[in-house]
């Protein structure tokens, strides 16, 4: 089961063009969405929430089309997280607490205000007074607490401190311990998602680069640093792509296809997707 | 719909204080076209509402939440003749305590203005957000009050009222139903970015 | 249960999570009939992917090391003959530890530990 399905999703934009997207994010699991700016995010996640229409293709999300005149249903088992969107900053966490209460069938005040607490954000202030980070937590738990079975997240991790988002992936992390809970989560930051994710999505300028479980990924790939001379050396169905740099070549390689006389080195996620965009120029 | 109608009357009625001082100084001038003011203001509170919502984008979360779109437009109707109506009774408390008697024709003239004026002006504000949609609003208000004097609109209103209350009535729910309609449509038509 | 799962090490993480909860299983440290951590929660108390622990826990049911009764868990296998002999390898490879940790402070270099293992072998048949 999963609980996104995207099936050849294709979007035109002036200058702008997703195009032909399929991939899953496989129930009780986290996948990253991971692209520059622009690269088609948010326009991923806006075609999920049917915010915009897609020009073609079929997006089926805790297993009904998000198409059906129940989607709304389907809103209620959903929680997300929009970069930049927040409750009006008027409020204070307690008129969101009744808001919510209103909004989510499911809604449980105890988690809201335990996660608050844990959190330790001001239930009396204005959202107005709150920075960044505060309002990342708080926007976080505003998508927890009426326990979601998908979540989702653009780019909440962008912009915070680094202890503020370990806090956020422990979360999050501790979110999936049920099998039944999914996340999907966008964001340029590719260290925070090589930390939790199961699956990485890499999308370049529009199109699907990358769809495969993470440690797949960081199992098959690997850097080679070679001279020039050494490059005739390597078998070119080894080689996804090539950077010259002044003494040398970095190429990003399969790591089964190279022998063992070439060493090859450790890549982590950003360098794979920092290799493969430039491969895909 | 309820939850919205509770955030927007939050957030309102957190602005309330500047209300209050605004209301009780035009209803304190012995001048039947201060009522209308006050009526008007009350009918401009969706607009503070969509204001603070444009400002922390919750439009845009508002999307992805399960409301639908029926409830996030008819929403900020139900709050502006919630704060019209509101408007309406403070005048007639103020002018009790004051004068010890009220004009209901006025009562009613203002009721009459307050909805066209919203009817009027949420369209564009769904449409185009509040910044552009105030000045329609404010736009309006000066074609009503330039009409008014021009017609000498209290003795013409007085007349028409009663003549044909039911009438008067009759187009207050037609363009309030027209208006509604229009802005349902803007707010289904799907964003392009 | 002990399990340390490195990122910087060059071998995958399934590796490392495959051959640590068989070494725990081998040396005995964990006996027959305990239950492991569900795949879940070790995935997540270690921060590496579920679909990785599920692989690593795939691999150690295959082999014999570990039953997984639907619903229930995972529980380390009695131990079958190859599981045996591994044991035994081990615990060869222990004393053979043992004897190079105590070699230098008498002085003796590989060649001359091989050769008085081949002598000792002689001497016994």
């Amino acid at each position: 089961m999963n609980a996104i399905e995207i099936r050849n999703i294709e979007k035109n934009y002036q200058g702008f063009k997703l195009d032909n997207v399929s991939f899953d994010v496989p129930k009780g699991s986290i996948v990253g969405l991971v692209g520059e700016n622009g690269a088609g995010k948010s326009t991923i996640i806006n075609l999920i929430m049917d915010i915009i229409d897609c020009d073609n293709g079929t997006i089926n999300v805790l297993g009904k089309s998000n198409k059906d005149k129940n989607f709304i249903k389907t809103k209620q088992d959903i929680g997300i997280v929009i970069d930049e969107a927040y409750f009006p900053e008027i409020l204070t966490i307690m008129n969101v607490e009744k808001i919510l209460k209103l909004t989510f069938e499911n809604f449980d005040s105890n988690y809201y205000f335990e996660l608050v607490d844990k959190y330790k954000l001001p239930k009396n202030k204005i959202l107005k007074g709150f920075s960044r980070g505060m309002k990342m937590k708080f926007g976080i738990i505003t998508a927890l607490c009426h326990k979601p079975k998908l979540l989702i997240l653009d780019e909440a991790t962008s912009g915070l401190d680094p202890l503020v988002r370990n806090e956020l992936l422990d979360t999050l992390n501790e979110y999936t311990r049920n099998e039944e809970n999914s996340i999907l989560m966008s964001s340029h930051i590719v260290s925070d998602l090589e930390k939790i994710c199961d699956y990485i999505v890499f999308i370049h300028k529009g199109k699907l680069v990358l769809f495969e479980e993470k440690d797949e990924i960081l199992k098959k790939y690997g850097i080679l640093k070679i001279v020039e001379s050494d490059l005739v050396n390597i078998p070119t169905n080894a080689i996804i792509c090539k950077n010259k740099q002044s003494f040398g070549y970095q190429l990003l390689i399969l790591k089964n296809e190279v022998s063992g006389s070439y060493k090859t080195e450790l890549a982590t996620l950003e360098d794979i997707i920092i290799l493969l965009s430039m491969g895909n120029m | 719909m309820k939850a919205l109608l509770i955030k927007d009357l939050y957030v309102v009625v957190k602005n309330m204080k500047v209300l209050i001082i605004v209301m009780l100084l035009m209803t304190l001038f012995n001048d039947p076209s201060f009522t209308i003011i006050s009526a008007i203001y009350g009918s401009t509170i969706p607009m503070t509402a969509l204001a603070y919502d444009e400002r922390s984008y919750f439009n845009k979360l508002a999307k992805v939440l399960p409301y639908s779109v029926f409830s996030i437009t008819v929403s900020k109707y139900l709050l502006g003749y919630i704060f019209l109506a509101l408007s309406l009774v403070f005048t007639i408390t103020v002018r009790m305590l004051f004068y010890g008697e009220f004009s209901s024709t006025i009562i009613v003239l203002g009721m009459i203005f307050g909805t066209s004026c919203m009817a009027l002006s949420l369209p564009f504000m769904f449409k185009y957000g509040s910044a552009k949609g105030r000045l329609v609003f404010i736009f309006l208000v000066m074609l009503c009050t330039i009409g008014t004097n021009f017609m000498n609109t209290y003795e013409f209103g007085l007349n028409v009222l009663n003549n044909s209350y039911a009438l008067m009535f009759l187009f207050v729910v037609i363009i309030n139903v027209i208006s509604i309609l229009i802005s349902l449509k803007i707010n289904t038509k799907k964003s392009e970015m | 249960m002990e399990i340390i799962i490195s990122n910087s090490n060059n071998s995958p993480i399934y590796e490392q999570l495959y051959t640590q909860i068989k070494n725990l299983i081998i040396s005995d440290s964990l006996k027959e009939g305990e239950s492991l951590p569900s795949i879940r929660n070790l995935a997540k108390d270690l921060k590496v992917s579920v679909v990785t622990t599920k692989k690593a826990y795939d691999a150690l049911e295959a082999e014999g090391y570990i039953n997984t009764m639907h619903g229930k868990g995972s529980f380390v296998a009695a131990k079958n003959t190859e599981i045996l002999r591994e044991t035994k390898l081990k615990e060869i490879e222990d004393y053979m530890e043992k004897i190079m940790n105590i070699a230098p402070s008498c002085n003796l270099d590989d060649d001359q530990i091989i050769e008085m293992f081949k002598i000792f072998i002689k001497e016994n048949q």
